[in-house]
């Protein structure tokens, strides 16, 4: 309990007089976005459920573009240098990051493999990230769960998704925030 | 003309006079006064401050790698450079809910929003070096932190003073002109070639500009020779890059395939648009800067699979593929379908071994003329029913020799033959030299496409709004019959169309 409460006052300071939502206050977590259960494609082309594809994990869930020249390349930089300490943590080994295109129009998984590759992201499941597009109708209702309007990506919110299914957690939290921080919330989730 | 001093008196201001004095005089003085001192420091502009704001240009754009990358929340980001989040003018922009400012000179040196102004060069320093702001509060991510030696410092903060202003042109773009490139192979074997797109696109600007040219700017074009090898293009291409930097807008039109790695990450780095490029790659584009007149071929192939589904009734997305082993082009398409099933083909005896299969399953042949027409040929002795895909831009359209396979076939079994052509069939002029139409016609639609998106543009047009202006382009007609349309995910302008052996007509394929 002390930790979630650091962690969480770390993540407060940290968002100060920025216009970020504040992730879940101490001791509380919040309720998982109500996934549909539509078809999606992910980088490879291949259909993907995000209900199946998040059964039983922990995830991180963000929001970008491959057009996107501002906050997405520090975000992905970020979640990058995060995805590395957490390989270096037994416990954390198995997070699955899971990037979801607010420009499906703009996005196939051509343009998802590419983005990738320019940040050299190690793609897959087993590999630990995972980056989604697919029809807008689906991608409405997907994004729509996670509060994300679609149809202006250059409005898209720089916010992290935490989730733990097993445990039923969720929460929120700056897509900026330094790695560290995102590692101790995903600690909570699982502690 | 004063709003011009104006502009231009604002950094030339010399230091002694305070701000106090010049405000009590009367302002048609004031104009005076700073055009003169606009003149005086137009005049003392020397090469080396040229030089120097070139230098912090490459630096603002990531043209070239800073000592030390920048730095986000402690995290190293590799190839940032300033104009990723604030644009190649620096002008005020919104992504990600997050407000972008301006850091052009003269709106960081004024206050804003009840804030005061950036002081001095060392407060905008600051900012950019320690993250602090005006009034030296913090700069919150996603600005990065930036640790500068003190020759990127000097470069930087001498680009800082003039970007976005008449002292930083858009490469390429003048008041009176927009000077493009297009790489052409201008000598060896495919000169000829070269020339009629040359020619024709010389023509289509010649003809723009005798119209008053676009927001009065006439478009000039600038031929380089791709030579006679593979890699010359590419190489060309980014040697023009390289040398005159800015020197050109965009290319245009250029035979080109398949840009190399190099090339691309320069034209990524300059933001120069390579339009309406005029060779078919082996898949489809997906940088921004590129555009293609015609599909790829992987995209052909994705087509002509579905349409010989719909004509021959077999299950969607299955195809038996022969194609030379080992090339690019195979590889490339095992990489994007995935479900065909790929039947390498080295040899006649392999490629008779595979006709031997009786899988009711449609053949797609990639495989150069002779192959087809061998294969035309043995099923033409088998009289068995058949349904064949091949692509005009590899095995060629194979439309006037061969008669239709039903008049020669023995039982008159159903044989379904399509050519998938790149784009609408044109047909050469009476005594032109076969392909000339064809060539003549592209290099034309490649100076449409760009003098439409040119006008689109607006008059002060740069690659950003050139690019936007690109994407509207809807089922545009550089000649009739020819309909482009270009698009965020759309990245080659052409249609496919089809040549069918039991029809001889064109069959658009949409």
């Amino acid at each position: 309990m002390p930790r979630r409460r650091a962690a969480a006052a770390l993540a407060c300071g940290a968002l100060a007089a920025t216009v970020w939502p504040r992730p879940a206050r101490a001791g509380t977590w919040l309720p998982g976005p109500a996934l549909p259960d539509v078809p999606l494609l992910d980088h490879d082309g291949r259909t993907q459920r995000l209900p199946d594809l998040l059964r039983g994990r922990t995830v991180v869930v963000s929001f970008f573009f491959t057009g996107c020249a501002t906050v997405c390349p520090p975000q992905t930089a970020l979640l990058r240098e995060a995805a590395r300490q957490w390989q270096l943590r037994p416990a954390l080994r198995d997070v699955l990051m899971v990037a979801i295109s607010v420009d499906p129009l703009g996005d196939g998984p051509a343009q998802l493999r590419d983005y990738a590759r320019r940040f050299e992201l190690p793609l897959g499941i087993a590999a630990g990230w995972v980056l989604m597009t697919g029809a807008p109708a689906p991608m409405r209702s997907v994004l729509g769960a996670f509060d994300v309007p679609l149809g202006a990506p250059d409005r898209h919110p720089a916010l992290l998704w935490l989730g733990d299914d097993a445990r039923g957690r969720w929460t929120r939290t700056s897509a900026l925030n330094p790695p560290a921080l995102t590692t101790r919330l995903l600690e909570e989730l699982r502690a | 003309m004063n709003a011009r001093c104006h502009r231009g008196g604002a950094d030339a201001r010399p230091p002694r006079l305070s701000a106090r004095p010049l405000a009590a005089l009367q302002a048609p003085m004031l104009s005076l006064l700073l055009c003169l001192a606009a003149g005086a420091s137009a005049g003392a502009t020397t090469d080396d401050d040229i030089a120097l704001q070139r230098q912090g240009r490459a630096l603002f754009r990531g043209e070239v790698p800073l000592a030390q990358p920048a730095t986000v929340q402690g995290v190293a980001l590799p190839g940032a450079a300033c104009a990723g989040c604030h644009g190649p003018r620096g002008e005020a922009r919104r992504e990600a809910g997050i407000d972008v400012p301006s850091i052009q000179w003269q709106p960081l040196t004024a206050a804003r929003e009840a804030q005061p102004a950036y002081p001095d060069a060392q407060a905008v320093l600051g900012a950019i070096e320690h993250g602090l702001g005006r009034q030296a509060q913090p700069l919150q991510a996603p600005m990065p932190r930036y640790a500068f030696t003190a020759a990127e410092r000097g470069a930087l903060l001498a680009y800082l003073r003039v970007l976005g202003t008449e002292s930083d042109p858009v490469p390429g773009v003048t008041a009176d002109r927009v000077v493009v490139g297009s790489v052409l192979p201008l000598t060896g074997p495919q000169a000829a070639v070269g020339a009629r797109i040359r020619a024709a696109m010389a023509a289509r600007f010649e003809a723009v500009n005798a119209a008053g040219g676009v927001f009065g700017r006439r478009i000039e074009l600038r031929a380089i020779d791709a030579g006679a090898d593979a890699a010359g293009g590419s190489n060309a291409a980014r040697d023009v890059l390289e040398v005159s930097g800015g020197g050109l807008f965009a290319f245009v039109g250029s035979l080109l395939p398949e840009p190399d790695d190099a090339l691309r990450q320069r034209l990524r780095t300059h933001d120069t648009p390579m339009v309406a490029t005029l060779g078919v790659p082996n898949a489809d584009a997906t940088m921004p800067q590129l555009t293609y007149l015609l599909p790829s071929l992987a995209a052909q192939v994705r087509q002509l699979v579905a349409e010989l589904a719909r004509r021959c009734g077999t299950p969607e997305g299955t195809a038996r593929v022969l194609h030379p082993a080992g090339t690019p082009l195979a590889r490339e398409l095992a990489t994007a379908l995935p479900a065909l099933q790929f039947e390498p083909i080295a040899s006649e005896a392999q490629l008779d071994g595979a006709l031997r299969r009786t899988e009711p399953l449609p053949v797609i042949a990639l495989l150069p003329p002779g192959g087809v027409a061998r294969l035309r040929a043995q099923w033409r002795a088998a009289g068995t029913p058949a349904c064949l895909g091949t692509l005009a831009v590899v095995s060629g359209p194979q439309t006037a020799e061969e008669p239709p396979f039903e008049a020669a076939g023995r039982h008159r079994a159903r044989f379904i033959d399509l050519v998938a052509l790149p784009m609408p069939p044109l047909l050469d002029a009476p005594g032109a030299p076969a392909g000339a139409t064809l060539w003549e016609t592209l290099g034309d639609a490649a100076a449409q496409v760009f003098a439409e998106t040119l006008a689109r543009s607006g008059r002060g047009v740069d690659p950003a709004r050139f690019q936007r202006a690109l994407e509207t382009l809807h089922r545009f007609q550089p000649a009739a019959g020819l309909s482009l349309t270009f698009g965020p995910t759309q990245r080659h302008g052409f249609d496919m169309a089809y040549l069918s052996k039991e029809n001889p007509h064109a069959l658009p394929s949409r």
